[in-house]
Parts: structure tokens; sequence; C-alpha cells
């Protein structure tokens, strides 16, 4: 509708109109009565006139209600074309300040250009206008406490916002819009978006949207700005999911969009490159590419994966952390031995701790054995892995501190042969990880069931070549438990058959791995196998997992958190007064925070705002590195249309009232409201009035 | 009692004839510069006190060489004018447009009034006809004193009229007016103007001289009424007219005033005097037109 109103309530006085039409009949009721001496004059000009006199008299009925109606209208505050958005009263900016803003046009950066944009907005404003500005990027939060008038003040306040290196978060946008709505001095309030529209997940954004509507009446209008830019940009960083032995050679996967044919992605250490890999073709879409790595020494190393720079700069160095420990911890959990009890028998422990630590001189791990009811909850949690192999039950206090340490991110593998554990694992340690509570003892009958791996790319798996795999799979097995996946359990191998013998099972933050049989020489040739090493070793490997660099590699706009994790670190605990943290600029971003989660400390330095490496102090002493790259969403290439845009929006029951595109900035109050037509609507009752007093001259007495 | 406080509002309140006539008279009398007897001719009569302001061609300048006081001579006039006055006393005559102010009817009685007193006492005799559509009354010219009061009580009493047939009552006056003289015509004239210019000239033909008042009420004239009005007339009671004034004034002025023009015309054409009042006028404008048209005839 190209007409609008500032004021839709003051149409009311449109009713004012009828007045005239309810004077007219009124006083066409009240006849007076008059003798006269004459009439024949009357009759004269009465037959003459009379037709037209009564045009005249319905004319200048019609003049007055129009007169009237006008008015009416003009104080309404009508306004022609525009958005009829209802008005200017309260305007709130959301300026995306993602990493894609970060793209360089001709001049600076889109952010650079929505900011312009912005400022130049809020000068077309009138001083009564109340704005506010909601910064959407890493973070996503007002950049004034309140809403101000808008002028001077507010456009200096632009000045504040930077550049980040996170991603534009819909559903967080439209929530703090909510807020900001709810406390808006006057309804409705112009959300106005200024974003290059990148490609953003919208599934969670429900419930910002259902916050939005429920807050007030409020016109989404986007301004989208910047177009889609060639160029390319390495998504993620792929590395080993298991703790890694330096000098051995891993694969680390990236997933990168090269902008041209035959591209060259680097991946560098510690300053150094280390391999590129070509990629093989391109027409902007991502690829899969892989670096192979010898890996270095025992220590944090800071990488990255490049290419080229682009407009776009933050995606074209992806750093990551490589973390090689000096070694990891196991401690190994058995029960006591029943060597002669007809069945299985107990024991295969001692084949897994030959197998784990050999003694040999730079093996990486490091077990301590010790029994089910000598098990300490401080050895639980000073390992980094937790073999329990046909363990008697537990102690109340070891299983409650064992279960928490599991929920915290600890790692725990169950292996079972002894019958009479049966009722241990149906009643206590498959409940605890989720899984099918029924433990039948349920023995293949004899052994040679070959072995299955069900997934060659799992991290246990990786990286070995065919014999390898071939000479694990050729392994006989015999399998005491019959177990189940269930839901939430994962099949890491199986025999011959579909029938489970590893089973992964996530319990929060950490992970239970089931295995249905022991090394007792009765259990199979597995223990005989050259793979029995590598396999146990891979499994300890891969749930130490820190070596991958786990929970230390993130994305701009997560919060910084460091696990706290061996014997040094936590002494620094200690010194919590010294615990500082360095943000991806290098400078020092305020203190760290101790944060303990299921009994295990962990490190929060603040959300992250740029790519780069966040660095946990204690004094002198680094703690540990935290590497944040770009979202890979805000990498993509393609920026969505507008329309596209008000599609997402539709689908969130929100309306998207306008674009922007094209508009100048200068004119927003126009755009929004359109062009006032109060003075056009008032001039043009004044000179009804005077056409109707022209009219009706000499009427009046 | 000044002139000037003689308005029609006030002189209506008095309510009796002779009071309004004497009052009338003597107050334009006594604010005129000029004394309307000069040139009459006449006989000494008597002498009286010089009033300041009057002429001093009067003056009996030995009076004053022996006693120092102004005098004046006053003289006895002999009767040399009839004058007739026709008295419209038809229904449209009833109307008046204000309650302060006097209706057409009373307008002309107490106008008609004061001349018969001035005309009397310049001793010139004075007759009265009343008429709506037939003559009602008529009271034949005579210069006796009471004469003033059988004018007065025939003026006193007027009917209420009926409707109005000017045309063919001036004809039957003028038949019965048989001595030459001064015809003087209270109407508003609301009549076809034809027929009553016809009836005007017949009392020309027979050697009268013919002043016509034409009084008005200043609602006649302007229209002014507000909002719907539902008109009766009186002298056809039951016929109606319902419209808004204030949309047919223009229309309602143009033809009314061309009526008017149209009797002017016709009237200077029969050397008839149009004397146009209306009943808010003062009465010396009418006692004014007479004096005019008496210092013509003599």
């Amino acid at each position: 509708m190209p007409i609008s109103f500032l004021n839709p309530s003051l149409l009311l006085g449109t009713l004012a109109a009828a007045l005239p039409v309810i004077i007219h009949f009124l006083s066409r009721r009240r006849v007076q009565r008059q003798k006269f001496s004459d009439l024949r004059f009357l009759d004269e000009v009465q037959a003459r006139q009379a037709r037209s006199l009564g045009l005249r008299r319905w004319l200048l009925l019609l003049l007055r209600v129009l007169a009237i109606l006008c008015i009416a209208l003009a104080a309404a505050g009508p306004r022609w074309g525009g958005l009829g958005t209802g008005g200017t009263r309260s305007v709130l900016f959301v300026i995306d300040n993602s990493a894609s803003m970060n793209t360089g046009q001709d001049e600076g950066t889109r952010l650079d250009e929505a900011l312009a944009v912005c400022a130049e907005m809020m000068r077309s404003l009138p001083s009564e206008t109340a704005v506010q500005v909601l910064v959407a990027g890493s973070r996503t939060q007002p950049l004034f406490g309140d809403w101000l008038p808008a002028g001077a003040g507010a456009v200096g306040g632009l000045s504040l916002v930077e550049a980040t290196g996170g991603a534009f978060d819909l559903d967080r946008m439209l929530f703090e819009a909510a807020r900001l709505v709810a406390r808006a001095p006057g309804l409705p309030v112009q959300i106005v978006l200024l974003s290059d529209l990148q490609e953003v997940p919208t599934g969670q954004a429900k419930n910002g949207a259902r916050r939005l509507r429920a807050a007030g009446e409020t016109h989404l209008l986007v301004r989208r700005i910047g177009t889609a830019t060639p160029g390319g940009g390495v998504l993620a960083v792929d590395l080993p999911g298991r703790a890694v032995r330096p000098g051995e050679s891993v694969t680390v996967r990236a997933r990168v969009t090269p902008q041209f044919a035959e591209q060259v992605f680097g991946l560098e250490l510690d300053g150094r490159p280390v391999a590129e890999v070509v990629t093989s073709g391109q027409d902007g879409r991502a690829v899969d590419i892989e670096f192979a790595l010898t890996v270095p020494g025992v220590g944090r190393h800071l990488g990255v994966v490049r290419q080229e720079t682009d407009a776009l700069p933050d995606d074209d160095r992806r750093p990551f952390v490589l973390s090689v420990p000096a070694h990891l911890n196991i401690l190994l959990v058995h029960g006591q031995d029943q060597p002669l009890d007809g069945v299985a028998g107990r024991g295969g422990w001692r084949y897994l701790a030959e197998a784990l630590d050999p003694g040999e001189q730079g093996s990486p791990f490091r077990t301590v054995i010790t029994t089910s009811a000598e098990l300490t909850t401080g050895a639980v949690t000073a390992a980094d892995v937790v073999f329990l192999v046909d363990p008697d039950p537990l102690g109340r206090r070891a299983l409650d501190g064992l279960l928490a340490w599991v929920s915290a991110g600890g790692q725990v593998v169950v292996m079972a042969g002894d019958p009479k554990l049966t009722a241990y694992l149906t009643d206590t340690l498959l409940p605890a990880a989720g899984l099918p509570t029924a433990a039948g003892f349920a023995a293949v009958a004899a052994p040679g069931q070959h072995t299955r791996i069900i997934d060659a790319d799992h991290p246990v798996f990786s990286g070995l070549d065919v014999a390898a795999l071939g000479t694990f799979q050729d392994v006989t097995w015999r399998r005491w438990f019959r177990l189940s996946e269930g839901a939430t359990g994962r099949v890491l191998v199986a025999l011959t058959g579909d029938d489970p013998l590893v089973i992964e099972a996530p319990r929060q933050a950490g992970r239970f791995v089931f295995v249905a049989s022991d090394l007792q020489p009765v259990s199979g040739d597995l223990a005989g196998s050259p793979m029995a090493l590598p396999f146990f070793r891979r499994l300890a490997a891969w749930l130490a997992g820190g070596g991958g660099g786990a929970g230390l590699n993130l994305v701009v706009g997560q919060e910084a958190v460091l696990p706290v994790l061996g014997a040094p670190a936590r002494a620094a605990l200690d010194r919590t007064g010294e615990l500082l943290v360095r943000d991806t600029d290098g400078h020092p971003a305020g203190a760290a925070t101790v944060v303990w989660e299921q009994g295990e400390p962990r490190l929060q330095g603040g959300r992250v705002d740029r790519p780069g490496y966040v660095t946990f102090l204690a004094g002198d002493d680094t703690l540990g590195v935290v590497a944040a790259a770009v979202p890979a969403v805000e990498s993509v290439l393609a920026l969505r249309t507008v329309a596209g845009f008000g599609e997402i929006m539709a689908d969130l029951d929100l309306e998207l009232t306008g674009d922007l595109g094209g508009v100048d900035p200068s004119r927003l109050m126009a755009t929004l409201s359109g062009r006032d037509l109060a003075g056009w609507l008032l001039a043009a009752a004044l000179l009804l009035l005077a056409v109707e007093l022209g009219l009706g001259r000499g009427s009046r007495v | 009692m000044s002139h000037e406080l003689l308005t029609p509002e006030l002189v209506g309140r008095l309510g009796r004839l002779d009071l309004v006539a004497r009052l009338v008279v003597e107050g334009f009398l006594t604010g005129m510069h000029k004394s309307p007897y000069h040139g009459f001719s006449a006989e000494f009569a008597e002498y009286r006190q010089y009033i300041a302001g009057e002429s001093v061609a009067h003056m009996d300048w030995r009076v004053y060489g022996k006693t120092d006081r102004h005098y004046l001579k006053v003289f006895t006039e002999e009767t040399n004018l009839r004058a007739t006055l026709l008295m419209d006393c038809s229904a449209s005559m009833d109307y008046s447009g204000s309650a302060d102010r006097p209706s057409k009817k009373q307008y002309a009685s107490y106008l008609a009034a004061a001349l018969s007193y001035l005309l009397l006492r310049q001793n010139d005799a004075v007759g009265l006809v009343t008429f709506d559509e037939a003559p009602l009354a008529m009271v034949p010219a005579r210069s006796m004193r009471r004469q003033l009061f059988q004018v007065l009580k025939v003026l006193d009493a007027l009917p209420d009229g009926r409707r109005t047939d000017l045309g063919e009552v001036l004809h039957r006056v003028a038949e019965r007016v048989q001595r030459r003289g001064l015809v003087m015509l209270f109407s508003d004239l609301m009549d076809d103007p034809a027929r009553i210019l016809a009836g005007l000239k017949h009392f020309r033909h027979r050697g009268h001289e013919v002043v016509v008042f034409q009084i008005l009420d200043p609602r006649e004239i302007n229209l002014d009424f507000a909002g719907e009005v539902e008109f009766e007339s009186l002298e056809e009671p039951g016929r109606k007219v319902r419209l808004e004034p204030s949309h047919l004034r223009d229309g309602y002025r143009e033809r009314f005033d061309g009526w008017r023009d149209g009797l002017r015309r016709e009237c200077r054409r029969q050397l008839v005097d149009l004397v146009e009042i209306t009943t808010d006028t003062p009465f010396e404008k009418g006692l004014g037109a007479y004096l005019q048209k008496r210092r013509r005839m003599y």
C-alpha cells in the first residue's frame, strides 16, 4: 500500500468528517416558520434556482467533509510510498561483523561499508528517533548501554565496532533483538540488518524468532552489503583423532575451497612449512586434501594450513594446535586372578600390560596396574585412559569417582571374559554407558570367528595399510558376552555375522569402550597376533585423544577453554592469581577463570573474537594454547539474496518488510515512512475551505 | 426632546398617535434652520420669541429696537392645500421583520399621523382613505383643528387587512377625491406595478400631486434569514414556500431590486414622488419629503 500513517490511531479523527453531515441533517429538521408579506419573489427564485441550489448544497457538504477528512488525515501523519513501516520512532541497526564481513572491496571491507551506510542512515533520522546498534559476529551484543537519540553521539559510537572472525548467529541475533525491542522507547521498531547475508545456519533460530515476535511490533529491513567475491579458503583442518607419537607419520586432512585450478595449499608447523598439496581442480567447491606429516617432538606445535591470500584473509590461514604428549598414562585395573575356574579364567590383563608398556625405551604409554579393590579416585583422575579387565565390582566411592571422571571426559575400556561378571555388567557398567543392559554370557562355542572392521576410517584404524587391516581381520576371536550397541553405541569391530565385539558408547564428555572378550589365550589368537599391540595401542591413543588437538582447536566465537592436564598444569592452578590469557593478537586479555566440571578443572579465557592462538599463562609459564579459526560457514562464497533471506525469515514466521538495497542511506527516513503528505493535505483542506467559502458566500448570517 | 431620539422603535412605545404626531413634528421643526412656513402667503397673527437658529427674515426689528428682545412675527396662513392620505391596510402591511420594529402598517400610521399634524398645523386640509382590496374608511379633507382627531381616530383603529388590489382601489379613490390637491399614498406597493402606476396615473390625470411612501421592512429587502425557513404568505394564508434563504438571497435581491427599480422609473415618468422608507428609518425622512414637495408646489 503506497500510503501509510505515522500515527494510525489518529485516523479516528476522520470520524469528525461525519459532523457536517450530521449537522446538515439536524439543521434540516429545524425549520423556522415565518409569516412573510409577499412570496412572489421567493417563488420566482426558488423555481429558477432550486436545482442548482440543491447541487450547491450537496457540493458544500462534500467540500466540508473533504476538508475535515484532509485535516484528520494530515494529523495522522500520512506518508506516500516508502515501506509503510509506521514511522521511525525506534530504529535498531543490526551490523553483521562476522568473519565474512572482513572481505576486502574496492574501498575497505564489507564491514567498513556497513558502518558507513549505518552512519549515513543514522544522520538521516530525526533527533527524536531512538536508535540502538546490535553487533552480531563472534558475539552478539548491543553497542550502546541503552537506546540513544539519533545524532552525532550515536554515529560516533559506531567507531567502536571492530571486525571479528566469528559466524553470524541468526538465532542469537533474533534473541538479542527481541531483548532490545522489549526495551525500545517506541513501537514499532524498525530493524535494519546490514549484512552480506553470508550463508548462515538457520535451523536453530526458531526460538529467537519466537522471542522477537513476542517482543513487540517490528519491521525487518535488510540491506545487503557487498557482492560475492571469488576466493578460496581453508574450511577445516582435521588432525588425527588420537594421540600421536614423535616421529609417527600421520595424515592431516583439510577441507579447502581453491580459488583457482591447481592451487597450492601449505601446512606449516611452528612457522616452518612442512607439507604442500596441489589441488586437482576447482570450481569454487570445497574439496578434501591430505597432508602427510611426520609428528614432531613432544610438545605443543602451532600449525596453520594456508593458501594464497585473497579478498578475505581470515580464512586463508587456518590455525591449529598439534599436541604431542610425552606419554599417555594408562591405569590398568583387574580383578582377582581365578585361572582355573574351569571356564575362562582371568589374567589376560598381563598380556594387555605387556602390549601397552613392554618396558621399551621411548614407549608412549606409562601403565599403572592396580586391582579393583585398591582403585582410588586419585589414580583415575591421574590417568588418560582406564582399562578395566575382568574387574571385580568396584566400591561405591571408586565407582562414583570413575563415572564422574568419564562424564568430565574420561575414557574407560571394559574387557570381560569371566561369566561371573554377567550381573556386574548388566546391573552397573552397561547402564553407566547407556547401552542395553542384557549382557548375556553366550560365548561363541569355538574360536575361529574372524573379525570385521566396521569403519576403516575410524581413528583406531586410519592410516593402516591394507595388509595391516587384513592381518587384523584374520584374527580369530572367542566372544564371551553378547552385547548390543543400542541407540547410542557404535560398533567398531564385529565378528563375522555382525556379532558386536568392540562397542564404543559415549557418556557425556567421556566414553566407554566395551570389548566382549579378554586376552586369555582361550579367547582366541589375538594375543599371539601381530596386530594385538597395534590395536590396543591405537585404541588407547585414540581414547587419550588430546594428542590430536581435541578441545584445543575451536572456532571464533566459542569460549576458549583449556583442560588442565598433567601434574605441572595442575600445579599451576595453585598460582591462580597469575592465570592470564593472551588473545589472538598477543595482547593481554585479562585473567583466566578456573571452572570445575565433574571434578575436573578447566581454564576459561573468554570468547574468542579473532582467528589465531589464545595462550593461557601462569606467570611466565605457558599452560596451554588454543587455536581459534574462522567458522567454515563464513568461507562459503555464495551470499544469499535478500529474497532468499526473506524465505528464511518466512520459515521462521517472520516477515521481511523491505529491501533497502539501492536505497540512498541518507533518505532512510523517507524510505521507511515515505513522502510526508501532511502539508499537501493541509493545503488541500485550505483550498477546499476556500472553495466552500466562495460557494457558500452570503449564506452565513 | 431631541428629534434624534424619535426612532421608530421609541415612537412605537409611545402608543398614542396624537402624542406621536406632535412629538415627531415638533421635534422635526425645532431642528430645522429654515422655517417651513417661509414664503407662505399669510396674514400677521402674533409674535413669538425668537429661537436661536431660526431665520431672522421675520424678525421685528422695531420691537427689538424698543425692547432689546428678539421677536418673530407669526402669520396666519390661508388654507391653500388639500392633502389626502391613502393608507394601505392590506395584510402584507402587517409584516414586521423584528419585534423591535413596528410593522409597516404601524410605521405608516405614525408617519401619516405626523404629516396630518404638520398639515393641519399650517392650516392645510387633511383627508384620509384606508383600503385593502377595497376602500375601508374615508375621512374627507378638512382644515379644522378637530380634523386631526378624526384622522387619528381612524389611524388608531386600522383593521386587519386582507389581500391587496392597489390598482383598482386607486382608481376608485381617484374618482372620489374631487378637488385637486396632494395625494400621499402609504403602501408597500406589493402589487402589480403596472396596475399601481395606472392608478397613480389616474390621480395625476385628475390634477393631483402624488407622493408615494413605499414602506418596506429591511428583512424584506435583504432576506436575512438563516437556516431553512418556511414562509407563509400574509395575504394568502396557507400558501407556503420552504427554502433556505441563504442560498437564494442573491437571486431574491436581484429580483426585488429590479422590481423597485421599475417602480422608481415609472414613478419618475409619471412625475410621482416615490419616497422609499424602511421601518427602521427615522420619520424625518418622510416629513422632509413632504416639505420638499410642498415647497415645489408653492
